[in-house]
């Protein structure tokens, strides 16, 4: 009896549909207003993370796209940006693939898009499958909830209220969804962190971040984009420091420092990065605006052990890197399988996405 | 049927009516053009609303077995593509084709985009079998607008510290985004300065795109940092800089700017103190007037914090309503109410965000030597200092 029931109990996990395993994911249906579609991230079953700038908030959108696909996928799709353009009636010019963004259950790209460069323009999220096949994400209908990072005062009656934290990237980890942002008024930057499954309060830690940069003199410089590796934030700033932050430092009002694990050289933006392992090793993958893409070795016991930098350095310093030759013009990347990474490529005025194994 | 059944039945066929077919904000569609294909019975008719655009093909014979057609098959009877995007054979345009009484229509998923050509093109069995050739369509061009400008770049002064950390630029109308970095340039003679500016991909925009926040790049005023000691100061006391913004800046119309616009600056030394509260002087008004309370800083603080982390609070600790204003090169700030003060204490509310032209604010000055005396109180703590009306 006790068997039957067992078995009886198995077979109905296993017959379990999605929504119930995320019955306790908060999510609603209806029609996100979402006003801009920036920085992407996936939470598990499939959801996906869409930062809003315009409204301050964070959604998570379930796609429907939970059927996990085992192995080796192959995204190439030349053009892309005018291939969307065409599809939504307007010029290659005029479209703006903001961010990009694999799901990790079923390999599919999804892209954050602007219609228009206007204060007016339409948030359009499209996919694209292993074949290549470009699809709108319907926003009508669908299950959702949404966080507010609203830090914009109650303006004055009648007063525009011009303030905006711009949503620079977004990271989900474990039960946590981390927000980098940058304010178009005071000169500081964020680190804020949700709780997901969004527990509908629309508060967001937020911290305040500094780094010993030289010596004894403290930094509130922007973080430009971030990945989590074990229980650390690794951040990478404007000028192009790496540095890593303890995920438990942060903390509600806190003013948390970071330690520079590496100088990755001058006159550059760090624009992306990913972490992921080959063989035994932990590597950082970072795409960058003028020092093309570089890889790192990372282990947590290096982190910790490396002496943070904190003297003048005459070019790059910390951890060692390369930097990889034949990848030029990357803006976008992500991890695709265990053994590859896909890329947003400008090139020569279109964007290709393109598969590479990992290197 | 008792009267309340038939009450009830009624109230059901109001709440069931169909609702109109736009939103409250959306345009109803209008008619933009009709086009008939050459000896044939088929007319294509372009209607376009805020949302999307319909592509109706009135005269079909063969109707009856067209209607039967799975949906499938449906959707390749029209198919609509930038006529631009056809040497490049990219995807047509998204949307949906369904027959409506007699007409064929195909609703495209986005309005069109101004001015651009589309390219109709219909299934033979539509056209009787002939080879119809397409037919374009040219949606409406944008409204005419009167030529964005520059309205004003602060901080205004014509002498700014060696080390200040940002410009606002403030346009007549929205903005495109995207070209911002190449559109703004840092002068000194007629050399430009290289990378001077903090380029970020999100550009910092206000939600209207009217207001553009430039940060000049932090790596290369702090000292000590690497970018400052490879590249040195972008800007060096004692010499004069232009900024530059190019009139083919594009607006959210897609035109340029009516001129360029350039913003001439002395530099002096740098500034690494933070703002002192202690020294400011406030003008109170008097009681049973609408006049403003004044205060006079000794350096010019950030415009666009000054608009907004300051507020007014009376006796009880209400928020007082009123208009601020910032004058005398960002030295000044005025607050009218809209009510006339009533006699004794209020309050002045300023956020510890509120920075100089250097990035120092009320907490901290922009470098901070760190120390453990130094210690930063609480994150957007609050300043707090009273004023009284006086009068009769």
């Amino acid at each position: 009896m006790l068997r039957k029931k067992l078995i009886l109990t198995l077979t109905l996990c296993a017959a379990m549909p999605s929504a119930l395993l995320q019955a306790d994911s908060g999510l609603k249906e209806g029609t996100p207003d979402i006003k801009h579609a920036g920085p992407l991230a996936f939470a598990p079953h499939g959801v996906l993370l869409v930062g809003d700038t315009l409204s301050a908030a964070i959604y998570a959108i379930d796609t429907g796209d939970d059927k996990a696909t085992a192995g080796e996928k192959t995204v190439n799709i030349e053009g892309i940006n005018q291939k969307i353009a065409a599809m939504m009636g307007s010029e290659a010019a005029d479209t703006v693939i903001n961010d990009m963004a694999v799901n990790p259950l079923s390999g599919n790209l999804y892209l954050a898009v602007s219609r228009g460069r206007g204060p007016d323009a339409a948030p359009v999220i499209f996919k694209a499958d292993a074949k290549g096949a470009l699809t709108e994400l319907s926003l009508k209908k669908v299950k959702f909830s949404k966080a507010a990072i609203a830090n914009a005062p109650a303006s004055q009656e009648g007063r525009r209220n011009p303030r905006m934290s711009a949503i620079t990237d977004m990271q989900y980890k474990e039960g946590k969804v981390v927000v980098a942002g940058l304010s178009n008024e005071e000169f500081a930057s964020k680190l804020r962190v949700l709780k997901y499954p969004f527990d509908g309060s629309g508060q967001a830690t937020s911290v305040e971040m500094y780094h010993g940069a030289h010596g004894k003199v403290e930094t509130a410089s922007p973080v430009r984009t971030f990945t989590t590796y074990e229980d650390t934030v690794l951040a990478a700033y404007t000028c192009t420091p790496l540095v890593s932050i303890p995920v438990d430092e942060l903390k509600d009002g806190a003013k948390t420092k970071g330690k520079t694990i590496a100088e990755l050289g001058n006159m550059n933006q760090p624009l992306d990065m990913i972490v992921y392992k080959k063989g035994n090793q932990d590597y950082l993958l970072m795409a960058n605006s003028a020092r093309g893409v570089m890889k790192l070795k990372l282990s947590k016991g290096d982190i910790d052990a490396t002496k943070a930098i904190d003297s003048r350095i005459e070019s790059t310093a910390g951890l060692p890197f390369e930097t990889l030759k034949d990848l030029k013009d990357v803006v976008q990347l992500d991890r695709l399988s265990d053994n590859q990474a896909v890329l947003l490529v400008n090139n020569a005025g279109r964007q290709d996405v393109r598969t590479i194994d990992l290197p | 049927m008792s009267k309340f059944t038939l009450l009830f039945c009624v109230l059901l066929s109001f709440q069931q009516a169909p609702l109109p077919a736009h939103q409250p904000d959306e345009k109803p569609e209008v008619l933009i053009q009709t086009k008939r294909i050459d000896g044939s019975s088929i007319q294509i008719e372009l209607r376009e609303s805020s949302n999307s655009a319909t592509f109706s093909v009135k005269g079909i014979r063969s109707l009856e077995q067209l209607q039967k057609l799975p949906k499938d098959d449906l959707q390749k009877l029209a198919t609509i593509r930038v006529q631009k995007s056809l040497n490049a054979s990219l995807p047509p345009l998204l949307g949906t084709v369904s027959f409506i009484d007699s007409e064929l229509r195909f609703t495209s998923r986005f309005p069109l985009s101004p001015s651009v050509v589309y390219r109709v093109e219909l299934s033979p069995i539509l056209t009787d079998n002939r080879d119809a050739s397409p037919v374009l369509f040219t949606a409406q061009p944008r409204k005419s607008s009167p030529q964005t400008t520059v309205v004003s770049v602060f901080p205004s002064a014509d002498v700014l510290p060696e080390n200040v950390l940002k410009f606002y630029i403030h346009f007549s109308a929205s903005m495109s985004r995207g070209e911002a970095y190449q559109r703004v340039h840092l002068m000194r003679g007629n050399t430009e300065v290289l990378t001077p500016f903090l380029e970020l991909g999100e550009e910092l925009w206000d939600a209207e795109q009217r207001r553009f926040t430039l940060f000049v790049h932090p790596g290369r005023i702090k000292k000590g940092l690497k970018p400052r000691e490879e590249s040195g100061a972008p800007m060096v006391d004692g010499n004069e800089y232009v900024l530059r913004i190019d009139g083919d800046w594009l607006d959210a119309q897609q035109k340029p700017l009516r001129e360029p616009f350039v913003k001439k600056f002395r530099v002096a030394a740098a500034d690494a103190v933070q703002p002192e509260p202690k020294s400011w002087k406030i003008v109170p008004p008097t009681a049973n007037s609408r006049a403003s309370v004044k205060v006079r800083f000794d350096e010019p603080l950030d415009h666009s914090l000054l608009n907004r982390v300051i507020r007014v609070l009376d006796a009880s600790k209400s928020e007082v309503a009123g208009t601020v204003s910032v004058s005398e090169n960002e030295k000044v700030w005025s607050f009218e109410p809209k009510e006339p003060w009533t006699r004794g204490q209020y309050t002045l509310v300023i956020a510890s965000t509120l920075e100089d032209l250097a990035g120092n604010n009320l907490a901290r000055p922009f470098e901070t030597e760190e120390r453990e005396d130094n210690v930063i109180g609480a994150i957007e703590s609050e300043l707090s200092i009273l004023f009284y009306v006086s009068g009769p």
